[in-house]
């Protein structure tokens, strides 16, 4: 029986996360420094506000090392913020080291006329068809879904094979819309949570089928 | 980016829910609960709660709904004077939170909200009407708890909204509420000359499908909030997504 550990920011909306874990029975408990990771737990990092804000958070909490843990070894969800925070840092909070699980930085989405920051709303994937991964399979209904973004930075990878799907910007190309770690570390930088059936199909295969 | 149909929900007493015309409440239109259920069903891709006179707080029957019920992005709108009552509402299960009579007072108190949620979660909603200037009609914020202008211009006041940093702006003619005849053509001509970057949403006045299609094709315009025309019309989050579809503007894939 699968059980969610998340990470239980004060400023965030976990809400939808318990709700999503409510419609599947599975329980759900705030991870704490004492926790040790048992194979049937989910890591999730969910993440509203400002990057140093979820770093300092973590520190107050004690859990950089037990979330590091977890990301070694259990399947492990960051969605938006929590996706951030998984690399080196982020020109939000310069000031303020992220966790270094992946090479890379988050930057501000380019302004462009034909962009509007904060990306704020419904888009569509590009799947990263270069490198299997779980966006990669057109048959799986969520891959040809829009989820619902609500972002001004974006993840820049080091190694861009761990991007598994991007989003389309009128003079980036793409930019990161999520991003997966030996199958086992999760990002996205859209919320699945708040992106209706196809948000929650996605969910559940990563919880279920990985 | 797609274009979102945006259902608002006045909230009344307790969970009743309203439709208002003018800013005055004039008929309930079912529960919180019913209403939910119904925008979700018809797939709107966001829906924003309005509760002007009472705060929704954490341990609100209403926010109990909400978390019970939606699993798409939603917004609140409603009496929030402090960074505690805006992150109270961020972490009681709201995506971002629309700021009118705090901006109104104290344009600086919003500075600091925006610090420390992000300007990704906290938007603007302007209500104005246009008020006769010499021999043109021009756009003034308009004080919904006095119901008088102010003396605040319409694109003064997205100059001051952008400048503190907000990540949403919400134009509510207040006047067109819950006409059902159309929304605001003058200021959808007006935002083209208008030089912001976030993303813009109009409310006032949607009776029809077509009245989505005209401000949606407005390059400017990221989505349209209403209310009357999804309880007193034929009309659906469905329906508006398949008509500007039809008609090449982007929508969300279901």
């Amino acid at each position: 029986m699968k059980q969610i550990k998340i990470v239980d920011f004060p400023f965030c909306n976990a809400n939808a996360i318990h709700r999503y874990a409510s419609t599947r029975n599975i329980l759900i408990t705030p991870l704490t420094s004492d926790d040790i990771p048992k194979d049937y737990e989910i890591l999730v990092i969910p993440g509203v506000g400002k990057f140093h804000q979820a770093i300092d958070y973590l520190q107050q909490q004690n859990l950089h090392s037990v979330i590091h843990e977890y990301l070694n070894n259990n399947i492990s969800i960051g969605i938006c913020l929590g996706m951030q925070i998984l690399l080196l840092g982020s020109d939000e909070s310069p000031d303020s080291k992220g966790l270094g699980i992946l090479k890379g930085f988050c930057r501000k989405i380019p302004s462009s006329p034909l962009f509007r920051i904060p990306h704020v709303g419904w888009n569509s994937l590009v799947p990263n068809i270069e490198h299997q991964n779980i966006f990669t399979d057109h048959n799986i209904e969520f891959s040809q879904s829009d989820y619902y973004f609500v972002h001004s930075y974006y993840c820049s990878l080091d190694d861009s094979s761990l991007v598994s799907s991007s989003f389309e910007h009128p003079e980036s190309n793409l930019l990161t819309a999520s991003l997966q770690y030996e199958n086992r570390v999760f990002g996205f930088q859209f919320h699945p949570e708040k992106s209706g059936k196809a948000g929650y199909a996605l969910l559940d295969h990563v919880v279920f089928q990985t | 980016m797609k274009k979102r149909v945006i259902p608002s929900i006045l909230l009344g007493q307790g969970t009743s829910c309203q439709i208002s015309t003018g800013f005055t409440p004039w008929r309930t239109v079912g529960t919180l609960a019913q209403q939910l259920k119904l925008h979700i069903s018809r797939q709107a891709d966001e829906l924003l709660i309005l509760s002007p006179s009472v705060r929704i707080t954490k341990n609100s029957r209403a926010l109990a709904l909400i978390s019970r019920e939606v699993d798409i992005p939603i917004s609140y709108a409603g009496s929030i004077s402090s960074i505690s009552d805006a992150m109270e509402c961020i972490s009681g299960g709201f995506e971002k939170i629309f700021l009118t009579s705090l901006f109104y007072d104290s344009p600086s108190s919003v500075r600091s909200i925006v610090d420390v949620l992000g300007s990704q979660s906290v938007g603007i909603s302007l209500v104005y009407k246009y008020y006769q200037v010499g021999d043109s009609q021009e756009p003034y914020l308009w004080d919904y708890r006095t119901k008088t202008f102010t003396s605040v211009h319409l694109n003064e006041a997205v100059n001051l909204a952008t400048s503190v940093g907000v990540g949403e702006i919400l134009f509510y003619n207040a006047d067109l509420d819950g006409t059902l005849s159309g929304l605001d053509i003058e200021l959808l001509h007006r935002l083209r000359d208008l030089d912001v970057n976030v993303p813009l949403l109009i409310a006032g006045g949607a009776g029809t499908d077509e009245h989505f299609h005209q401000a949606l094709s407005n390059y400017k315009v990221s989505g349209v909030v209403a209310a009357s025309v999804f309880s007193l019309t034929e009309s659906t989050p469905t329906t508006v997504r398949e008509y500007c579809s039809e008609r090449h503007i982007e929508m969300r894939k279901i």
